[in-house]
């Protein structure tokens, strides 16, 4: 489903003393299918972004459409549900949003909800435990038995047994140590690729938006302060400094490089083992091939 | 290296008498006013090795001596006084109804004169960098702020050992620079023993020395140089290498030869420099 | 989002009334609960009504705010004015409308008690307005000290009241977090049956329950790890003290309660 949006602003407790505008004046486009990253500080507007992107927040102004459904102000969509059902989120910590005696039946809560039959439930959540990384024998658990890192998997596994098109991961690797972090993207990314997802992820970590993303949106205070293919966007050292983020080490390295030995190597998303072959060129004196 | 503050003799610790266990026969040293990292993947026991330094927990087996005090149920009391704690989630350890009253918890607990408390407290929050928010409620607070809360709660007690147990792990990355400067002013000036327990590489980068945690027993114990130049033994027990312990293993099998295991940018482009100046 | 939260009703300043020692502005209060019920002329009421809207207007709070803490009784003011009307035969009689008979003993009656009525609450909302639950809680932890002598917690008691305080905003933020978790899961908090709506309180509660106890076992531990060891020996930062303004206070007190009784006998 492709996600359009408009001039939009959203605030927070209109007509009060309180009233504080979260998203203001936000215009972009996803085309179906694209991995976009999504990267701001805390207070940048981001889970304010990710709330309209299921109908959880309504704009108070501009207009949201995703796929067929369209979301402004005056008029929201009457099949909210059938909404929530195609844009699957997998909210921060999303473990804390287990409840059931089991771990089978707190994946098939969402599915239920949206009416997914019995059979096919039980087929899916066949198909969904070893792509999450679980194994069957836990299905009969409680989730509260279970260690954080295999929670998180049975959180994220209801979110995906209602098989939506547009997944929404807000920092979904926080609090993981370096192996689950890096196990838990790639789940993403293969699912990504195998189901054909529309997937946005919001993140701190220039690294694995370098790695995954298609596009990345750099929200500030609300707006958007950049937007680009990673490799456009994160090469741009100073304008990044100034609302404090980092460009990703390599880039920070490349950069270093170059005011060492005036010969620049341009940052095209390599992998470090290509780095290592043009440092070797330049270092070497060789000619570059 | 200085004096001997804790020691880890042998120590094996499980939750329950039917549990795995969660240390085995852990024996180190921790000395006066150095920085210590342990790190290791989650559930290797290394938060445990925290909370059994002040006494929130004892060991089945062997003994751990601070200050020249065994920690046991008599000496938990003084012993907190000197090894000072911060966890993981910034919530969860905030008991007061705003910054000052958080930060003279501790010292409400020690009977320290009220007089006392107020210098203490305009002392420690300057040293963290919250003293504008002396009246400020926590839900005002970013996380990083209330972490700064906990360090300067901490602080005024005047402890010999500050160990932040994944302090930071659960902010964002402007959250975990503020920390780790506060806690560089702060040990420098303070002259603690720093324990760091944690997962980001940049924490390891700086510390004096590493422990490395394994299912409960002592992988490891050097310094981070040496630490990161065993990269796919490091992987193999679910823990990261930095960027550019990897790039130099990449420039070694390009033919380039590393003089020694790099631990940040500049010492990289150094030895490279030198190296091409060469050719 | 969370700077709109405020606990209670508390509407900071600067006023006398603000800055009056909790303990003092609760002794008052306790007092002019039982003198309101001693007013019995035109005379005595006024005394007590000047008083209390004096105490209003130097508290500086908005008059909204009050009204606002008004709003859930004002149906019991009028309904204790209409049913003296009604059920009081005293004095001469008004009019009378089928088989009602109004007496003017009825308007006097209810409006005496509708008038106490609002006078209590004008009072004790005047209280949270313009005191911060840490401050009631504090002063009651001091009021209640004599009672520990025969063994009532009283210091656990205030350290579990501001502990609750501390804890309110946090448990709604997670409150909040959770229900859009659960309503990205399909689950619908605001339409359908009633039954269906109670259900849908289950996936909100159970997780809101399991992080509360998970985050009151890592602040037990993190209380024990700053050297908390119940209340005997602590010291507290924040003290309460009493100053001229609450000397000034009791006296002017005295002075009404002096009036009162005189006036009585009007």
């Amino acid at each position: 489903m492709d996600i359009t949006f408009k001039n939009v602003s959203y605030i927070y407790q209109r007509n009060t003393p309180f009233a504080h505008k979260a998203v203001d004046d936000l215009s972009f486009h996803i085309p179906s299918g694209s991995f976009v990253a999504i990267i701001g500080h805390t207070g940048s507007g981001k889970s304010t972004l990710i709330q309209h992107l299921n109908g959880l927040a309504i704009p108070s102004e501009g207009e949201v459409t995703i796929g067929d459904f369209y979301l402004t102000n005056d008029k929201k969509p009457k099949n909210m549900k059938e909404l929530r059902s195609r844009v699957g989120v997998v909210f921060q910590y999303p473990e804390h949003q287990l409840f059931e005696e089991t771990v089978e039946k707190d994946i098939a809560f969402g599915p239920e909800n949206f009416g997914v039959s019995k059979d096919e439930i039980n087929k899916r959540i066949k198909d969904l435990i070893p792509a999450v990384g679980l194994s069957e024998a836990l299905l009969e658990r409680s989730p509260f038995d279970l260690s954080g890192g295999q929670m998180r998997r049975v959180a994220i596994a209801g979110v995906l047994a209602v098989k939506p098109e547009v997944l929404v991961l807000d920092e979904p690797t926080a609090g993981l140590d370096p192996r689950g972090q890096k196990e838990m993207m790639e789940m993403f990314y293969t699912l990504h690729k195998e189901q054909g997802l529309t997937t946005i992820l919001v993140t701190h970590s220039m690294e694995d938006a370098v790695k995954y993303a298609d596009h990345v949106i750099i929200l500030n205070q609300g707006t958007k302060y950049m937007e680009g293919k990673p490799e456009e966007v994160f090469i741009q050292k100073e304008a990044l400094h100034k609302v404090q983020l980092d460009v990703p080490e390599m880039v920070q390295f490349l950069n270093l490089f170059e005011n060492k030995f005036g010969k620049s190597i341009p940052f095209e998303r390599q992998s470090i083992k290509e780095i290592a072959q043009s440092i070797q060129h330049i270092v070497k004196g060789a000619e570059k091939p | 290296m200085g004096k001997k503050l804790i020691e880890f003799r042998n120590v094996s610790f499980r939750y329950g008498d039917e549990q795995p266990w969660v240390l085995k026969n852990c024996s180190f040293d921790i000395y006066e006013k150095e920085w210590l990292a342990i790190i290791g993947h989650n559930g290797s026991g290394k938060s445990t090795i925290a909370k059994l330094m002040n006494g929130l927990l004892f060991p089945q087996e062997g003994e751990i001596i601070i200050d020249g005090q065994q920690v046991n149920e008599e000496s938990i009391w003084s012993i907190r006084k000197d090894v000072g704690m911060v966890f993981q989630n910034p919530d969860n350890q905030f008991v007061g109804t705003t910054v000052q009253d958080d930060v003279a918890f501790g010292m409400e607990n020690r009977g320290i004169p009220r007089e006392e408390m107020i210098t203490r407290i305009s002392e420690t929050l300057s040293a963290v960098g919250m003293q504008d928010y002396l009246l400020t409620e926590p839900h005002r607070l970013s996380g990083g702020q209330k972490q700064r809360v906990a360090i300067a709660s901490v602080l005024a007690i005047s402890p010999q050992v500050l160990i932040l147990d994944e302090a930071t792990a659960m902010l964002d990355p402007k959250g975990r620079t503020e920390i780790m400067q506060t806690v560089n002013n702060v040990q420098e000036k303070n002259e603690l023993s720093l324990i760091t327990i944690t997962h980001d590489l940049q924490e390891v980068v700086q510390a004096d020395r590493v422990i490395v945690m394994n299912d409960g027993e002592i992988w490891d114990e050097a310094i981070p140089r040496d630490i990161f130049s065993k990269k796919d033994d490091l992987r193999e027990i679910g823990l990261d290498v930095p960027f550019v312990a990897i790039l130099a293993d990449e420039l070694k099998a390009n033919g380039i030869s590393i003089t020694k295991e790099p631990l940040n940018h500049e010492e990289l482009l150094e030895d490279l420099w030198t190296l091409h100046l060469k050719t | 989002m969370s700077n709109s939260l405020i606990i209670g009703q508390y509407v900071p300043g600067q006023s006398l009334v603000h800055k009056l020692d909790p303990r003092t502005k609760i002794t008052i209060i306790f007092f002019f609960v039982f003198i309101v019920f001693f007013a019995n002329n035109l005379v005595s009421y006024t005394l007590l009504t000047v008083f209390a809207l004096a105490s209003m207007f130097i508290s500086r709070v908005p008059i909204r705010f009050i009204l606002k803490g008004l709003t859930p009784v004002w149906f019991l003011i009028v309904f204790t004015f209409i049913l003296h009307l009604f059920v009081t035969k005293e004095g001469t009689l008004i009019f009378d409308l089928y088989i009602f008979e109004f007496y003017t003993g009825g308007v006097i009656q209810g409006f005496a008690i509708s008038m106490r009525f609002f006078l209590l609450i004008l009072m004790t909302s005047l209280l949270t307005l313009t005191t911060t639950p840490i401050e009631i809680t504090d002063a009651i932890e001091d009021m209640l000290h004599p009672l520990k002598k025969v063994k009532f917690p009283v210091h656990e008691l205030a350290l579990m009241m501001s502990i609750s305080l501390r804890f309110i905003p946090t448990l709604m933020q997670e409150t909040e977090k959770i229900s859009r978790a659960q309503a990205s899961r399909g689950v619908d908090f605001k339409t359908g049956p009633i039954k269906e709506r109670a259900k849908a309180v289950v996936p909100l509660l159970v997780p809101l329950f399991v992080s509360a106890f998970k985050r009151a076992e890592e602040l037990a531990m993190a209380m024990e790890a700053r050297g908390y060891q119940g209340g005997e020996g602590r010291t507290k930062l924040r003290e309460l003290k009493i100053e001229k303004r609450d000397i000034l206070i009791y006296v002017l007190f005295a002075c009404v309660i002096a009036g009162l009784i005189y006036t009585r006998n009007y």
